[in-house]
């Protein structure tokens, strides 16, 4: 992914202490990557409690499977597509399906945000994505705001690279007409 | 270039994934078409906000502790189990930290299995691959991936798959599949459905339709096609139709071609093409209705047959009924109380007068032949599959 070498300085001894199984060394991590993998998980659930159950569920999964992290690409890539594979495992799950209903209290975690920083152009952006449909807005976010290409987010949804592009269109039509309305 | 064709191609020019010539053409439109222009500042603008989103947002609260437990309580069990396994000290009530786990997994000093669990073991190998053979052996249908990615038992399928008896299939928002029903037809499961193989018999073809929606399209003969449902069994008698169950357990069932018969706590419907018929769980099936029949007349039948509804409803049913709703009237017959049959009687004779041998006093005592002979006239065609012997 681009833009990852400058956000995430690889601790290799970090991560070489945890695959040894030092907890200490992986709760680190946690500290260190909580946030963006949470933003991912929030973005793509478009709610705060079901995307605090995906994260812990993404770093429980990162230990079970840190051994299978090899270091040739960056951890947090690594990490982000562990994320994403849990979140989209969990998207098509029957029960999360059924259980899950995103209410408008939902997007007030992003009117939160508002005394830690975001501008209110930003916040009106965060509450359109997380009104745009599931499929919809999965692309955009992970198209427009991660910068993955259509054939990466068409192997990990299992779709089309033609869907992909299809709903990324959608999508940002439907984020458009929601800001300039 | 029009402005159509460059509106479309404007996300592939905004990312860069245009060849040079075609970017250049809707590069040279942009400069001629204000409304084009418009438009790809408003994407360029969205795609500006986009990305300086935050990168990070930190959770309302700290998650460390509960990943913690989940990972101890893992590390705990594995080392649990190799304890029993490897013959260790399986009482020992400290928990682990990871990393005495991970030196327990350590490959030397293993081979202490008891023969007690060795023997155990042997058993447990035997029994399971006989399982396995069983299940290797049990039958089933081709499963075929139509759009996103369906669940087959445990295992998501991208284009085939089978679907064993007892196995269920589960679609998401996106995913659609078809089920080959052996050799005489198949269907088509919709999005968020969940339907199981029951039966995969030469003359019993069964599925269970927990939630969702079908398709079914059948060339077999009738009653060898059956869809289990929580509120009525569909037997099919030679059809196409699509049935839908909601999450209480209520249902529609609406035939497309041929005739479809809804069975359940002695109720029974026989709904032909063009008509529709619901069903609610503890109760069973409705009294089908066309479907071009009047919304008020729907209406009063959802009373009368769920709802307790009587002779105002049925007032409803007669007022609105035409020919084409001889079938509903016909249902009603046996349905409504005995009080209120006569009136269905009368208001069936305007409409279709019975046949030579069908009389008042029998059809008003539920008389089947009459009833079914009378059926036969309006197109009904009742009786031949119903004794129908399949092979």
């Amino acid at each position: 992914m681009e833009g990852e070498q400058a956000t995430a300085i690889p601790t290799f001894d970090l991560i070489s202490r945890a695959q040894n199984g030092d907890q200490a060394a992986f709760e680190q991590l946690y500290r260190k990557y909580a946030g963006r993998v949470y933003a991912v998980c929030l973005r793509l659930s478009a709610n705060t409690r079901h995307a605090e159950e995906l994260t812990q569920e993404a770093f429980v999964r990162a230990w079970q499977m840190l051994a299978t992290f090899r270091g040739e690409s960056d951890f947090f890539s690594w990490l982000y597509r562990l994320t994403v594979n849990v979140v989209f495992t969990d998207m098509r799950s029957k029960r999360r399906r059924t259980s899950r209903v995103m209410t408008t209290d939902d997007l007030s975690v992003f009117d939160q945000k508002n005394s830690s920083g975001m501008d209110s152009a930003t916040i009106d952006l965060e509450k359109a994505i997380a009104a745009l449909p599931k499929q919809a807005r999965a692309i955009f976010v992970l198209h427009d705001v991660e910068g993955y290409r259509h054939e990466e987010i068409a192997g990990m949804m299992k779709l089309s690279v033609g869907t992909s592009k299809s709903q990324l269109h959608r999508a940002r039509r439907i984020l458009r007409e929601a800001l300039e309305a | 270039m029009k402005c159509e064709k460059v509106k479309i191609l404007l996300d592939d020019f905004v990312d860069g994934l245009l060849p040079e010539a075609g970017a250049r053409e809707v590069e040279t439109h942009l400069g001629e078409c204000k409304d084009c222009q418009d438009e790809f500042q408003s994407l360029q603008a969205l795609l500006e906000k986009a990305s300086h989103l935050p990168k990070a947002i930190e959770p309302p609260r700290d998650l460390w502790p509960e990943i913690e437990t989940k990972i101890n309580a893992q590390t705990n069990a594995q080392f649990g189990w190799k304890n029993l396994l490897w013959g260790r000290n399986a009482g020992a009530s400290k928990p682990l930290d990871a990393s005495e786990a991970i030196r327990e997994q350590a490959p030397s000093k293993r081979w202490h299995m008891s023969p007690r669990l060795l023997i155990a073991s042997m058993i447990v190998l035997l029994v399971g691959g006989y399982w396995l053979y069983l299940q290797s052996h049990r039958p089933s249908w081709g499963v075929e991936n139509l759009a996103g990615s369906c669940k087959v038992g445990s295992d998501y399928i991208e284009k085939t798959g089978r679907l064993v008896v007892g196995e269920w299939l589960e679609t998401d928002e996106i995913s659609r599949a078809q089920i080959n029903v052996g050799m005489i037809g198949k269907v088509e499961v919709e999005p968020n459905t969940r339907i199981r193989l029951l039966q995969a018999r030469i003359t019993d073809h069964r599925l269970d339709l927990a939630q969702g929606k079908l398709h079914a399209t059948i060339w077999a003969p009738p009653r060898l096609f059956f869809v289990e449902t929580a509120a009525a069994l569909a037997i099919d008698l030679g059809c196409e139709y699509t049935l839908q169950v909601e999450d209480d357990g209520s249902g529609l069932l609406h035939v497309i071609a041929g005739y479809v018969a809804l069975e359940s706590h002695g109720r029974e419907s026989i709904v032909p093409a063009g008509a529709l018929c619901a069903m609610r769980p503890g109760i069973g099936p409705g009294t089908p209705y066309s479907e071009d029949a009047t919304l008020a007349l729907r209406e009063a039948l959802t009373k009368i047959d769920f709802e307790n509804g009587g002779a105002e409803e049925l007032d409803i049913v007669f007022r609105d009924s035409r020919f084409a709703d001889t079938f509903t009237l016909w249902h009603l017959l046996v349905r409504v109380e005995p009080a209120l049959r006569p009136q269905v009687y009368d208001r069936m004779t305007e409409l279709i007068p019975p046949p030579v041998g069908v009389t008042r006093e029998g059809v008003l005592r539920g008389d089947r032949k009459m009833l079914d002979k009378w059926a036969e006239t309006f197109g009904l065609g009742y009786s031949w599959w119903k004794y129908w012997l399949p092979l």
